[in-house]
Protein backbone atom coordinates (compact mmCIF):
# COMPACT_ATOMS: atom_id res chain seq x y z
CA UNK A 1 0.00 0.00 0.00
CA UNK A 2 2.48 2.65 0.88
CA UNK A 3 4.71 1.27 -2.46
CA UNK A 4 1.21 1.85 -4.55
CA UNK A 5 0.73 5.01 -3.19
CA UNK A 6 4.43 6.32 -3.71
CA UNK A 7 4.58 5.53 -7.09
CA UNK A 8 1.28 7.26 -7.36
CA UNK A 9 2.29 10.50 -6.54
CA UNK A 10 6.03 9.48 -8.20
CA UNK A 11 4.09 9.65 -11.94
CA UNK A 12 2.53 13.13 -10.68
CA UNK A 13 5.97 14.50 -11.01
CA UNK A 14 7.08 16.90 -13.53
CA UNK A 15 9.48 14.41 -14.60
CA UNK A 16 7.20 11.83 -16.09
CA UNK A 17 6.23 14.61 -17.95
CA UNK A 18 9.91 14.86 -19.15
CA UNK A 19 10.32 11.13 -19.52
CA UNK A 20 7.08 11.27 -22.17
CA UNK A 21 8.67 14.37 -24.27
CA UNK A 22 12.16 12.98 -24.56
CA UNK A 23 10.32 9.82 -25.77
CA UNK A 24 8.04 11.32 -27.71
CA UNK A 25 10.90 13.48 -29.61
CA UNK A 26 13.20 10.14 -30.14
CA UNK A 27 10.52 8.72 -31.55
CA UNK A 28 9.50 10.93 -34.19
CA UNK A 29 12.76 11.16 -34.74
CA UNK A 30 13.66 7.55 -35.28
CA UNK A 31 9.97 6.72 -37.07
CA UNK A 32 10.29 9.23 -39.83
CA UNK A 33 13.29 7.93 -41.36
CA UNK A 34 15.34 11.20 -41.84
CA UNK A 35 17.72 10.70 -39.03
CA UNK A 36 20.85 8.90 -39.64
CA UNK A 37 23.33 7.96 -37.08
CA UNK A 38 26.77 8.23 -37.77
CA UNK A 39 30.31 7.18 -36.56
CA UNK A 40 33.29 8.13 -37.77
CA UNK A 41 31.91 10.09 -40.65
CA UNK A 42 29.78 6.48 -41.53
CA UNK A 43 26.09 6.68 -41.68
CA UNK A 44 24.43 3.60 -39.40
CA UNK A 45 22.73 1.81 -41.67
CA UNK A 46 20.12 -1.70 -41.32
CA UNK A 47 17.85 -2.51 -38.73
CA UNK A 48 19.48 -4.08 -36.42
CA UNK A 49 22.58 -1.96 -35.80
CA UNK A 50 20.08 1.10 -35.28
CA UNK A 51 18.20 -1.25 -32.69
CA UNK A 52 21.17 -1.12 -30.84
CA UNK A 53 22.14 2.22 -30.83
CA UNK A 54 18.43 3.35 -29.65
CA UNK A 55 18.25 0.95 -26.87
CA UNK A 56 21.98 1.80 -25.37
CA UNK A 57 20.39 5.61 -26.13
CA UNK A 58 17.40 4.09 -24.10
CA UNK A 59 18.84 2.83 -21.66
CA UNK A 60 21.50 4.94 -20.41
CA UNK A 61 18.56 8.14 -20.49
CA UNK A 62 16.60 5.29 -18.22
CA UNK A 63 19.35 4.85 -15.64
CA UNK A 64 19.82 8.76 -15.24
CA UNK A 65 16.07 8.77 -14.65
CA UNK A 66 15.97 6.24 -12.35
CA UNK A 67 18.58 8.45 -10.26
CA UNK A 68 16.31 11.46 -10.58
CA UNK A 69 13.33 9.87 -9.78
CA UNK A 70 14.85 7.51 -7.02
CA UNK A 71 17.24 10.47 -5.01
CA UNK A 72 14.04 12.41 -3.57
CA UNK A 73 11.34 9.42 -2.30
CA UNK A 74 13.02 8.98 0.99
CA UNK A 75 14.58 12.47 2.10
CA UNK A 76 11.01 13.69 0.89
CA UNK A 77 9.31 11.40 3.44
CA UNK A 78 11.35 12.93 6.60
CA UNK A 79 11.55 16.00 5.32
CA UNK A 80 7.57 16.44 5.09
CA UNK A 81 7.93 14.53 8.30
CA UNK A 82 5.75 11.83 6.56
CA UNK A 83 7.42 8.74 8.20
CA UNK A 84 5.97 10.03 11.78
CA UNK A 85 2.31 8.54 10.70
CA UNK A 86 4.15 5.46 9.22
CA UNK A 87 6.62 4.63 11.99
CA UNK A 88 4.27 5.35 15.04
CA UNK A 89 1.70 2.48 13.42
CA UNK A 90 3.76 -0.15 14.35
CA UNK A 91 5.53 -0.58 10.75
CA UNK A 92 9.30 -0.93 10.94
CA UNK A 93 11.88 1.15 9.13
CA UNK A 94 13.23 -1.69 7.12
CA UNK A 95 9.68 -2.24 5.56
CA UNK A 96 8.82 1.13 5.32
CA UNK A 97 11.91 2.27 3.88
CA UNK A 98 11.79 -1.30 1.46
CA UNK A 99 7.97 -0.47 0.07
CA UNK A 100 9.50 3.36 -0.92
CA UNK A 101 12.45 1.68 -2.53
CA UNK A 102 10.08 -0.95 -4.47
CA UNK A 103 7.76 2.14 -5.56
CA UNK A 104 11.13 4.08 -6.57
CA UNK A 105 11.95 0.88 -8.94
CA UNK A 106 8.47 0.86 -10.07
CA UNK A 107 8.25 4.44 -10.77
CA UNK A 108 11.68 3.84 -12.77
CA UNK A 109 10.80 0.91 -14.70
CA UNK A 110 7.11 2.91 -15.91
CA UNK A 111 9.66 5.38 -17.23
CA UNK A 112 11.81 2.38 -18.68
CA UNK A 113 8.58 0.89 -20.59
CA UNK A 114 7.91 4.68 -21.89
CA UNK A 115 11.11 4.95 -23.33
CA UNK A 116 10.35 1.35 -24.60
CA UNK A 117 7.27 2.00 -25.86
CA UNK A 118 9.16 4.44 -28.37
CA UNK A 119 11.56 2.12 -29.26
CA UNK A 120 8.89 -0.59 -29.90
CA UNK A 121 7.01 2.45 -31.90
CA UNK A 122 10.26 2.18 -34.29
CA UNK A 123 10.25 -1.92 -34.76
CA UNK A 124 6.36 -1.28 -36.04
CA UNK A 125 7.75 1.85 -38.37
CA UNK A 126 10.44 -0.31 -39.58
CA UNK A 127 8.42 -3.57 -40.13
CA UNK A 128 9.02 -5.70 -37.30
CA UNK A 129 6.52 -5.84 -35.20
CA UNK A 130 6.63 -9.49 -35.00
CA UNK A 131 10.33 -9.44 -33.28
CA UNK A 132 8.49 -6.87 -30.15
CA UNK A 133 8.03 -9.47 -28.10
CA UNK A 134 11.77 -9.85 -28.62
CA UNK A 135 11.56 -5.94 -26.99
CA UNK A 136 9.65 -7.43 -24.29
CA UNK A 137 12.22 -9.68 -23.18
CA UNK A 138 15.25 -7.02 -23.62
CA UNK A 139 13.10 -4.47 -21.35
CA UNK A 140 13.07 -7.42 -18.57
CA UNK A 141 16.22 -7.81 -18.41
CA UNK A 142 17.53 -4.42 -18.87
CA UNK A 143 14.95 -3.61 -16.27
CA UNK A 144 17.42 -5.48 -14.08
CA UNK A 145 20.10 -2.51 -14.21
CA UNK A 146 17.18 0.18 -13.75
CA UNK A 147 16.38 -1.52 -10.37
CA UNK A 148 19.68 -2.12 -9.59
CA UNK A 149 20.68 1.86 -10.31
CA UNK A 150 17.21 3.13 -8.40
CA UNK A 151 18.45 0.96 -5.13
CA UNK A 152 21.80 2.61 -4.86
CA UNK A 153 19.99 5.66 -5.40
CA UNK A 154 17.65 5.19 -2.52
CA UNK A 155 20.30 3.44 -0.14
CA UNK A 156 22.71 6.59 -0.65
CA UNK A 157 19.52 8.85 -0.38
CA UNK A 158 18.90 6.55 2.92
CA UNK A 159 22.49 7.10 4.29
CA UNK A 160 23.48 10.59 3.75
CA UNK A 161 22.33 13.96 2.13
CA UNK A 162 20.86 14.19 -1.10
CA UNK A 163 23.58 16.20 -2.61
CA UNK A 164 26.52 13.54 -2.50
CA UNK A 165 24.20 10.93 -2.70
CA UNK A 166 23.37 12.40 -6.30
CA UNK A 167 26.66 12.74 -7.13
CA UNK A 168 27.89 9.29 -6.47
CA UNK A 169 24.82 7.32 -7.61
CA UNK A 170 25.36 9.73 -10.75
CA UNK A 171 29.07 8.83 -11.29
CA UNK A 172 28.29 5.32 -10.20
CA UNK A 173 25.40 5.12 -13.05
CA UNK A 174 27.74 7.05 -15.54
CA UNK A 175 30.71 4.94 -15.00
CA UNK A 176 28.38 1.75 -15.11
CA UNK A 177 27.04 2.89 -18.61
CA UNK A 178 30.37 3.75 -20.07
CA UNK A 179 32.11 1.06 -18.63
CA UNK A 180 33.35 -0.18 -21.87
CA UNK A 181 35.01 3.39 -22.53
CA UNK A 182 36.50 2.72 -19.39
CA UNK A 183 38.24 -0.35 -20.06
CA UNK A 184 39.96 0.99 -22.77
CA UNK A 185 41.22 4.12 -20.47
CA UNK A 186 42.65 1.55 -18.35
CA UNK A 187 44.70 -0.35 -20.54
CA UNK A 188 45.91 2.91 -22.42
CA UNK A 189 46.23 4.33 -19.14
CA UNK A 190 48.73 1.53 -17.03
CA UNK A 191 50.45 2.24 -13.68
CA UNK A 192 48.71 3.38 -10.76
CA UNK A 193 45.96 4.93 -12.86
CA UNK A 194 45.02 2.05 -14.74
CA UNK A 195 45.27 0.12 -11.74
CA UNK A 196 42.58 2.82 -9.90
CA UNK A 197 40.20 2.44 -12.71
CA UNK A 198 41.02 -1.74 -12.89
CA UNK A 199 39.78 -1.39 -9.11
CA UNK A 200 36.64 1.12 -9.64
CA UNK A 201 35.68 -1.35 -12.95
CA UNK A 202 35.80 -4.44 -10.32
CA UNK A 203 33.67 -2.89 -7.98
CA UNK A 204 31.12 -1.05 -9.52
CA UNK A 205 28.12 -2.43 -11.84
CA UNK A 206 28.59 -3.14 -15.43
CA UNK A 207 25.12 -1.24 -16.77
CA UNK A 208 26.60 -1.60 -20.09
CA UNK A 209 27.34 -5.30 -20.08
CA UNK A 210 23.68 -5.52 -19.22
CA UNK A 211 22.11 -3.18 -21.67
CA UNK A 212 24.12 -5.47 -24.41
CA UNK A 213 22.96 -8.41 -23.05
CA UNK A 214 19.48 -7.35 -23.15
CA UNK A 215 20.30 -5.47 -26.48
CA UNK A 216 21.14 -8.95 -28.48
CA UNK A 217 17.77 -10.54 -27.52
CA UNK A 218 16.15 -7.89 -29.97
CA UNK A 219 19.06 -8.60 -32.99
CA UNK A 220 18.92 -12.20 -32.11
CA UNK A 221 22.94 -12.33 -31.03
CA UNK A 222 23.70 -15.00 -28.16
CA UNK A 223 23.05 -13.30 -24.56
CA UNK A 224 25.35 -13.84 -22.03
CA UNK A 225 24.16 -14.32 -18.84
CA UNK A 226 27.09 -13.15 -16.56
CA UNK A 227 26.40 -9.53 -16.43
CA UNK A 228 22.40 -10.48 -15.78
CA UNK A 229 23.48 -12.43 -12.16
CA UNK A 230 26.32 -9.73 -11.66
CA UNK A 231 22.98 -6.64 -11.46
CA UNK A 232 20.97 -8.74 -9.96
CA UNK A 233 23.75 -9.10 -6.84
CA UNK A 234 24.33 -5.52 -7.02
CA UNK A 235 20.39 -4.92 -6.44
CA UNK A 236 20.52 -7.37 -3.70
CA UNK A 237 23.15 -6.00 -2.13
CA UNK A 238 21.42 -2.15 -2.07
CA UNK A 239 18.74 -3.72 -0.92
CA UNK A 240 20.14 -5.36 1.79
CA UNK A 241 21.50 -2.04 2.36
CA UNK A 242 18.35 -0.25 2.51
CA UNK A 243 16.71 -3.03 5.46
CA UNK A 244 19.86 -3.14 7.60
CA UNK A 245 20.41 0.63 7.52
CA UNK A 246 18.47 2.21 10.51
CA UNK A 247 17.78 5.98 10.25
CA UNK A 248 17.07 8.72 13.43
CA UNK A 249 13.53 9.34 12.89
CA UNK A 250 13.90 11.97 14.63
CA UNK A 251 17.07 14.78 15.34
CA UNK A 252 15.18 16.60 17.63
CA UNK B 1 -3.11 5.57 31.86
CA UNK B 2 0.13 7.24 31.19
CA UNK B 3 3.40 8.02 33.23
CA UNK B 4 6.25 9.47 32.62
CA UNK B 5 9.23 9.06 34.85
CA UNK B 6 12.34 11.76 35.10
CA UNK B 7 12.59 11.43 31.67
CA UNK B 8 15.97 13.41 30.23
CA UNK B 9 16.39 13.67 25.96
CA UNK B 10 20.00 15.68 25.30
CA UNK B 11 20.72 16.00 21.65
CA UNK B 12 24.54 16.78 21.79
CA UNK B 13 25.36 19.61 24.17
CA UNK B 14 21.73 20.75 24.34
CA UNK B 15 19.09 18.95 27.03
CA UNK B 16 16.08 19.25 25.30
CA UNK B 17 13.57 17.59 28.26
CA UNK B 18 15.52 17.31 31.37
CA UNK B 19 13.76 15.11 34.43
CA UNK B 20 10.43 15.34 33.50
CA UNK B 21 7.81 13.70 35.26
CA UNK B 22 3.67 13.74 34.90
CA UNK B 23 0.55 11.44 34.39
CA UNK B 24 -2.38 11.16 32.53
CA UNK B 25 -5.75 9.65 33.73
CA UNK B 26 -7.81 7.84 31.95
CA UNK B 27 -10.82 9.90 30.35
CA UNK B 28 -8.82 13.17 30.74
CA UNK B 29 -7.77 15.88 28.19
CA UNK B 30 -4.16 16.81 29.08
CA UNK B 31 -2.35 20.00 28.06
CA UNK B 32 1.46 20.27 27.02
CA UNK B 33 1.84 24.05 27.72
CA UNK B 34 5.67 26.39 26.81
CA UNK B 35 7.27 28.30 24.80
CA UNK B 36 8.74 26.86 21.63
CA UNK B 37 11.59 25.34 22.63
CA UNK B 38 10.34 24.03 25.83
CA UNK B 39 10.41 20.50 25.19
CA UNK B 40 6.70 20.22 24.22
CA UNK B 41 7.34 18.15 20.95
CA UNK B 42 10.26 16.21 21.82
CA UNK B 43 8.29 15.04 24.92
CA UNK B 44 5.39 13.81 22.65
CA UNK B 45 7.83 12.35 20.49
CA UNK B 46 9.26 9.86 23.11
CA UNK B 47 5.61 8.98 24.09
CA UNK B 48 5.48 8.33 20.45
CA UNK B 49 8.24 5.88 20.28
CA UNK B 50 10.20 8.21 17.58
CA UNK B 51 12.56 9.18 20.00
CA UNK B 52 14.40 7.16 22.65
CA UNK B 53 14.59 9.22 26.25
CA UNK B 54 18.46 8.80 27.61
CA UNK B 55 17.19 8.19 30.97
CA UNK B 56 13.85 7.85 33.25
CA UNK B 57 10.68 5.96 31.45
CA UNK B 58 7.60 6.41 29.86
CA UNK B 59 4.66 3.83 30.73
CA UNK B 60 1.53 2.97 28.96
CA UNK B 61 -0.55 1.04 30.79
CA UNK B 62 -0.99 -2.53 29.22
CA UNK B 63 -2.63 -2.85 25.76
CA UNK B 64 -3.15 0.88 25.83
CA UNK B 65 -3.13 2.05 21.80
CA UNK B 66 -2.43 4.95 20.83
CA UNK B 67 -3.09 7.31 17.69
CA UNK B 68 -1.30 10.55 16.65
CA UNK B 69 -1.95 13.91 14.84
CA UNK B 70 0.83 16.06 13.74
CA UNK B 71 1.74 19.49 13.54
CA UNK B 72 2.42 20.10 9.94
CA UNK B 73 0.11 17.08 8.67
CA UNK B 74 1.17 16.30 5.22
CA UNK B 75 -1.17 13.90 3.15
CA UNK B 76 -0.71 12.69 -0.79
CA UNK B 77 -2.75 15.60 -2.65
CA UNK B 78 -3.89 13.21 -4.95
CA UNK B 79 -6.04 11.25 -2.76
CA UNK B 80 -9.80 12.12 -0.99
CA UNK B 81 -10.08 12.47 2.32
CA UNK B 82 -11.72 8.65 2.43
CA UNK B 83 -8.28 7.47 0.50
CA UNK B 84 -6.24 9.08 2.64
CA UNK B 85 -8.02 7.86 5.88
CA UNK B 86 -8.39 4.03 3.85
CA UNK B 87 -4.72 4.49 3.29
CA UNK B 88 -3.61 5.02 6.74
CA UNK B 89 -5.98 2.15 7.98
CA UNK B 90 -4.62 -0.17 5.51
CA UNK B 91 -0.98 1.19 7.02
CA UNK B 92 -2.33 -0.10 10.22
CA UNK B 93 -3.18 -3.39 9.07
CA UNK B 94 -6.93 -3.38 9.01
CA UNK B 95 -9.25 -5.08 7.43
CA UNK B 96 -10.57 -3.69 3.55
CA UNK B 97 -14.39 -4.21 5.08
CA UNK B 98 -13.33 -2.29 8.57
CA UNK B 99 -10.92 0.77 7.09
CA UNK B 100 -14.23 1.40 4.63
CA UNK B 101 -16.42 1.40 7.33
CA UNK B 102 -14.22 3.74 10.02
CA UNK B 103 -13.45 5.64 7.60
CA UNK B 104 -17.11 6.87 6.36
CA UNK B 105 -17.63 7.52 10.11
CA UNK B 106 -14.50 9.57 11.07
CA UNK B 107 -15.30 11.76 8.16
CA UNK B 108 -18.71 12.28 9.29
CA UNK B 109 -17.66 12.79 12.54
CA UNK B 110 -14.83 15.25 11.51
CA UNK B 111 -17.28 17.31 8.94
CA UNK B 112 -15.60 16.10 5.92
CA UNK B 113 -18.25 13.88 4.36
CA UNK B 114 -17.94 15.00 0.65
CA UNK B 115 -15.64 11.81 -0.48
CA UNK B 116 -15.48 13.69 -3.87
CA UNK B 117 -12.30 16.38 -2.76
CA UNK B 118 -9.26 15.66 -3.04
CA UNK B 119 -6.77 16.70 -0.52
CA UNK B 120 -5.29 19.23 -2.33
CA UNK B 121 -7.99 21.15 -2.27
CA UNK B 122 -8.50 20.94 0.82
CA UNK B 123 -8.40 24.41 3.36
CA UNK B 124 -5.44 23.77 6.19
CA UNK B 125 -8.92 23.34 8.27
CA UNK B 126 -9.93 20.43 6.86
CA UNK B 127 -5.95 18.81 6.26
CA UNK B 128 -6.15 19.35 10.49
CA UNK B 129 -9.43 17.87 10.57
CA UNK B 130 -8.33 15.06 8.68
CA UNK B 131 -5.30 14.63 10.76
CA UNK B 132 -7.30 13.99 13.84
CA UNK B 133 -9.86 11.92 11.51
CA UNK B 134 -6.55 9.54 11.01
CA UNK B 135 -5.11 9.34 14.44
CA UNK B 136 -8.75 8.10 15.45
CA UNK B 137 -8.16 4.56 13.35
CA UNK B 138 -8.77 1.75 15.28
CA UNK B 139 -9.85 3.68 17.94
CA UNK B 140 -7.10 4.32 19.79
CA UNK B 141 -7.33 4.72 24.32
CA UNK B 142 -4.81 7.62 23.86
CA UNK B 143 -4.80 10.59 21.70
CA UNK B 144 -2.13 12.89 21.06
CA UNK B 145 -2.48 16.15 19.19
CA UNK B 146 0.23 18.47 18.40
CA UNK B 147 -0.90 21.45 17.80
CA UNK B 148 -4.14 20.91 16.16
CA UNK B 149 -5.34 24.73 15.98
CA UNK B 150 -1.65 25.67 14.46
CA UNK B 151 -2.16 27.97 11.49
CA UNK B 152 -5.97 27.51 11.30
CA UNK B 153 -8.19 30.74 11.16
CA UNK B 154 -10.59 31.69 13.60
CA UNK B 155 -13.46 29.50 11.94
CA UNK B 156 -11.33 26.33 11.57
CA UNK B 157 -9.52 26.92 15.57
CA UNK B 158 -13.28 26.80 16.62
CA UNK B 159 -14.05 23.80 14.71
CA UNK B 160 -11.03 21.90 16.06
CA UNK B 161 -12.04 23.09 19.53
CA UNK B 162 -15.79 21.64 19.18
CA UNK B 163 -13.94 18.43 17.78
CA UNK B 164 -11.82 17.89 20.91
CA UNK B 165 -14.81 18.60 22.71
CA UNK B 166 -16.98 16.04 21.11
CA UNK B 167 -13.99 13.31 21.62
CA UNK B 168 -13.45 14.52 24.98
CA UNK B 169 -17.41 13.34 25.56
CA UNK B 170 -17.12 10.30 23.97
CA UNK B 171 -14.82 9.27 26.57
CA UNK B 172 -11.35 9.60 24.86
CA UNK B 173 -7.96 10.25 26.58
CA UNK B 174 -6.01 13.01 24.81
CA UNK B 175 -2.49 15.08 25.49
CA UNK B 176 -2.76 18.50 23.27
CA UNK B 177 0.27 20.48 22.76
CA UNK B 178 -1.33 23.92 21.92
CA UNK B 179 0.25 27.97 21.89
CA UNK B 180 -3.37 28.85 22.34
CA UNK B 181 -3.99 28.83 25.65
CA UNK B 182 -7.86 30.30 25.35
CA UNK B 183 -8.06 27.15 23.09
CA UNK B 184 -6.55 24.80 26.21
CA UNK B 185 -8.85 26.22 28.86
CA UNK B 186 -11.75 25.68 27.17
CA UNK B 187 -11.27 22.05 26.50
CA UNK B 188 -8.42 20.58 28.64
CA UNK B 189 -9.13 19.27 32.07
CA UNK B 190 -5.19 19.44 33.01
CA UNK B 191 -1.91 20.16 32.03
CA UNK B 192 2.00 21.04 32.87
CA UNK B 193 4.00 24.39 31.91
CA UNK B 194 7.06 23.29 31.01
CA UNK B 195 10.14 25.85 30.33
CA UNK B 196 14.03 24.55 28.73
CA UNK B 197 12.72 21.00 29.16
CA UNK B 198 11.24 21.16 32.69
CA UNK B 199 8.02 21.03 34.54
CA UNK B 200 7.41 24.55 35.62
CA UNK B 201 4.11 24.43 37.07
CA UNK B 202 1.02 22.01 37.12
CA UNK B 203 -2.29 23.89 36.17
CA UNK B 204 -5.39 22.17 36.65
CA UNK B 205 -9.14 23.43 35.73
CA UNK B 206 -11.00 22.40 38.75
CA UNK B 207 -8.50 23.91 41.63
CA UNK B 208 -8.60 27.07 42.97
CA UNK B 209 -6.70 29.46 40.87
CA UNK B 210 -7.00 32.31 42.59
CA UNK B 211 -9.43 33.46 39.98
CA UNK B 212 -6.46 33.96 37.46
CA UNK B 213 -6.69 32.69 34.12
CA UNK B 214 -4.31 30.05 32.45
CA UNK B 215 -2.72 33.04 30.45
CA UNK B 216 -2.48 35.15 34.09
CA UNK B 217 -0.90 31.73 35.30
CA UNK B 218 1.22 31.16 32.55
CA UNK B 219 2.67 34.78 32.04
CA UNK B 220 3.45 34.68 35.70
CA UNK B 221 5.31 31.01 35.60
CA UNK B 222 7.43 31.68 32.42
CA UNK B 223 8.27 35.13 33.78
CA UNK B 224 6.95 37.84 32.08
CA UNK B 225 6.04 38.06 28.41
CA UNK B 226 9.06 36.68 26.18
Amino acid sequence: MIAATAIREKIRKKIFIAVMVITAVLTLLLSTGSTTITVGGEPLTGFGIMMSVVFTVMHAVSCVMAVVISLGTIPAEYERRTHHLILTRGVSQARYHGQLTLANVGASLISHAVFMAGAAVYMISQGHASDLHRLLCAYVISGISIAAVSCLSSALSLTMGKLPAGLIAGTVTLAGITAPLLKTAQSMAGGFAGKLLGAALFVLPDLNSIQSAAAKLITGGKTEMHPIFTGLFYTYIFVMIIMIYKRKADKE
Amino acid sequence: MLKINRITKRFKEKCAVNGLSFSVEKGEVFALLGSNGAGKTTTIKMILGLLHPDEGTIALDKGVTTGYSPDTPYFPPFLTGRETLEYYGAVSGMKKAERRKQAGELLSLVGLEDSKTKVSRYSKGMIQRLAVAQSLLGDPDLLILDEPTAGLDAMGRIEMIQLIARLKKAGKTIVLNSHILGDIEQVCDRGIIMKNGTVLTEWDKSADNGGRTLQEIFIETIGGIE
